[in-house]
């Protein structure tokens, strides 16, 4: 029987993505000026995993506006999907299985119902596209119990285990979070360090020749 | 016929009253020259006592006869305060109170003064007139505050004539009655001077106030720019070396940097070093990319990527490394930020957020920050938030920190340099009140500068 004693110096972290897909609602019934989309919101695993082994439930706050507004899903997967007119912040609480012995971890997400940019050709938004707005984040544990040592080991999940390259296909259904997206950050962040370093040496170097004077 | 003027003017009067709310403003009053009285009153000349008056004097007053009759006191009386001053035997002056500079008739003497005006001491010392001796105010003073004490010590907080309070006690009635004598003198002799001061005087402090708060003004803002070059430089040796529990504690990497610590400040050694250090430890260097490398991807990425990103690291770090005045030859060796530890030294127990823990940045500073990442192309917050991401974000966001601080102090500067100041003599000057602290440059100027700004501010 693993105890709950605590692993030292091992840190673990589970990548999670966390949003929204909205599309409006467009039918052949007069529309109704409070159900103009059609939202879903959700917390899921890289490579459609199944976060159940160690997420127990979660639970949406949305707007008091919502009867019941405290959503609890307790079972995979973790989403959410209402009809509405607004955008607001939802609140996100992930609770974790007992084995974990972990308290739970809050999020925010606005929901995002209407475009907020030009379609990637430049043209206005088209009418019938569901609207993204889906953040990557990482879970990170320090120092797990030794039965949660053992339940992620059992689930292939001691490392991050990311997707290596972009999917393909633009499909919402699966994001761009993958080792490519990470690589193509860090040169980003490299090549931005780099502007940063050279603009403080001039500057210093400016300095330093007025000083002369 | 003038009855009914006098009447239509009392009705009119009436009117404006009400309308004005009853008080009528002063303008609006005829002084009448009608007398209130009608009747003449009786008035008799009537002898009464003063009770502060020790004799039996009879004096007379007039009296107005409908006037309540005085039974009390003469109405002045009450103005007769007595102020209480102490008595002592003859027997507690033996006991007691003997001095060395005052005799007991003397004493008497003062204390009888005392008593008589009523211890107001400006006139008592004015008054005094005992055998042509010459006492000043504060000899008086301090001899009448010093019987007090020696009797309040004697006779503690009995009440003596209700002299002394009872319900004070001793500590707080010896208290009332401190006094020291050459602080009173040099108290008074400080007033008079102040009050003494010439016009000439005056305006010179004036002067002098103004220069010394200005020269204050002056020191803050060398300081704070003072602390800003050393924030700055040791951010260059933070990417270098870093001092924080992050610092990778690998064999290799606490060997080198060991052996290094001891040639420092010196600058030949610069260019040479790197890139022999570069030659060795490929093979660690290797390791440590790949173990920090992106999670999953450990042999593909790491092997692809070392490479190309270990040259172009190098090579920036050259170029930073010939401007830092500090050296630290190990680090700058492998990436442009050291690589990430495999394991942190303190590690509080639970889970959290990734994104949620990048430590942000001032609140004041936080807009203009935002704004230059943008211009650089990094959004608020990173993309994909994994352990490198977020290291090398952080890290960016300081060096912005950094590079807005120094970015004002370069305007700062070029401002001064192109506006000299009124009180100071040219633009030459300027730049050296105003300048950075020369201290940091290279040994041989900073004497020079050091000497020249000081003697500036000391004029």
């Amino acid at each position: 029987m693993a105890s709950n004693k605590r692993v030292k110096g091992l840190i673990v972290s589970r990548p999670i993505y966390y949003g929204n897909i909205a599309t409006p609602i467009t039918g052949k019934k007069p529309a109704n000026p409070d159900h103009t989309h059609r939202w879903t919101v959700m917390v899921k695993g890289l490579n459609n995993e199944d976060l159940s082994y160690y997420i127990r439930k979660v639970v949406f706050k949305l707007h008091e506006t919502y009867p019941n507004p405290l959503r609890s899903i307790e079972q995979p997967p973790f989403e959410l999907t209402e009809t509405g007119w607004g955008e607001f912040e939802i609140m996100i609480k992930i609770h974790f299985q007992p084995i974990t012995s972990e308290k739970p971890v809050t999020l925010y997400h606005h929901l995002r119902l209407h475009p907020f940019e030009d379609d990637l050709q430049g043209q206005p938004w088209p009418k019938d596209k569901p609207v993204l707005s889906l953040l990557y984040d990482e879970l990170v544990f320090n120092e797990p119990t030794e039965a949660f040592r053992e339940v992620l080991v059992k689930n292939n999940a001691m490392q991050p285990n990311l997707p290596t390259k972009k999917p393909a296909s633009k499909d919402p259904s699966t994001p761009e979070f993958s080792e490519q997206l990470e690589k193509e950050e860090l040169e980003r962040l490299d090549n931005a360090q780099k502007e940063v370093n050279a603009e403080i040496i001039r500057l210093k170097q400016r300095m330093a020749a007025l000083d002369n004077e | 016929m003038t009855e009914q003027v006098a009447s239509a003017g009392k009705r009119l009067d009436k009117d404006l009253y009400s309308m004005i709310g009853g008080a009528p403003p002063i303008s609006f009053v005829n002084p009448s020259l009608k007398s209130t009285v009608d009747k003449p009153r009786q008035w008799s000349h009537k002898p009464f006592l003063h009770p502060s008056r020790g004799d039996a004097l009879i004096l007379k007053h007039w009296v107005r006869d409908d006037q309540q009759a005085e039974d009390d006191d003469y109405h002045f009386s009450k103005f007769n305060r007595i102020i209480d001053v102490i008595s002592y035997t003859d027997d507690d002056y033996e006991k007691y109170l003997t001095d060395t500079d005052w005799s007991k008739e003397e004493t008497d003497y003062l204390f009888k003064i005392c008593r008589q005006y009523d211890l107001r001491f400006p006139v008592i010392f004015d008054r005094y007139n005992y055998n042509a001796s010459t006492r000043t105010l504060e000899d008086m003073k301090d001899r009448y505050y010093s019987v007090n004490r020696k009797l309040i010590k004697v006779r503690g907080g009995l009440t003596d004539d209700d002299l002394y309070d009872s319900r004070l006690d001793r500590q707080t009635l010896l208290q009332y009655y401190a006094f020291d004598k050459n602080k009173e003198a040099d108290r008074k002799q400080g007033l008079l001077r102040l009050y003494q001061r010439t016009k000439e005087q005056l305006e010179e402090e004036e002067l002098l106030f103004l220069e010394a708060r200005r020269m204050e003004e002056n020191k803050e803002a060398l300081t704070t720019q003072r602390e800003l070059l050393y924030s700055t430089l040791h951010l260059e040796q933070a990417q270098q070396i870093p001092a924080t529990p992050l610092t990778p504690l690998t064999g290799s990497y606490a060997g080198r940097s060991n052996s290094n610590s001891a040639t420092t400040a010196s600058s030949s050694h610069h260019l040479p070093t790197p890139t022999s250090a570069n030659a060795t430890p490929t093979a660690s260097v290797a390791s440590n990319n790949a173990s920090m490398s992106s999670p999953g991807g450990i042999g593909i990425t790491g092997g692809m990527s070392s490479a190309a990103e270990k040259q172009k690291k190098r090579k920036d770090k050259e170029d930073i490394l010939k401007k830092a005045r500090r050296i630290s030859t190990s680090s700058p060796v492998e990436e442009l930020l050291p690589p990430l530890p495999d394991k942190k030294e303190k590690l509080i127990p639970g889970v959290y957020v990734r994104s949620q823990k990048l430590p942000g940045v001032k609140t004041t500073m936080q807009t203009r920050v935002i704004r230059t990442m943008s211009d650089l192309g990094i959004g608020a917050r990173p993309t994909m938030p994994t352990k490198d991401v977020c290291y090398k974000y952080d890290h960016l966001q300081n060096t912005v920190v950094t590079l807005l601080e120094i970015r004002k102090v370069a305007e700062k500067l070029n401002l001064d340099h192109r506006m000299p100041d009124k009180t100071s003599p040219g633009p030459s000057s300027v730049g050296r009140k105003h300048g950075l602290p020369g201290g940091n440059r290279g040994g041989s100027s900073a004497a020079g500068s050091g000497d020249q700004r000081r003697r500036k501010l000391g004029q």
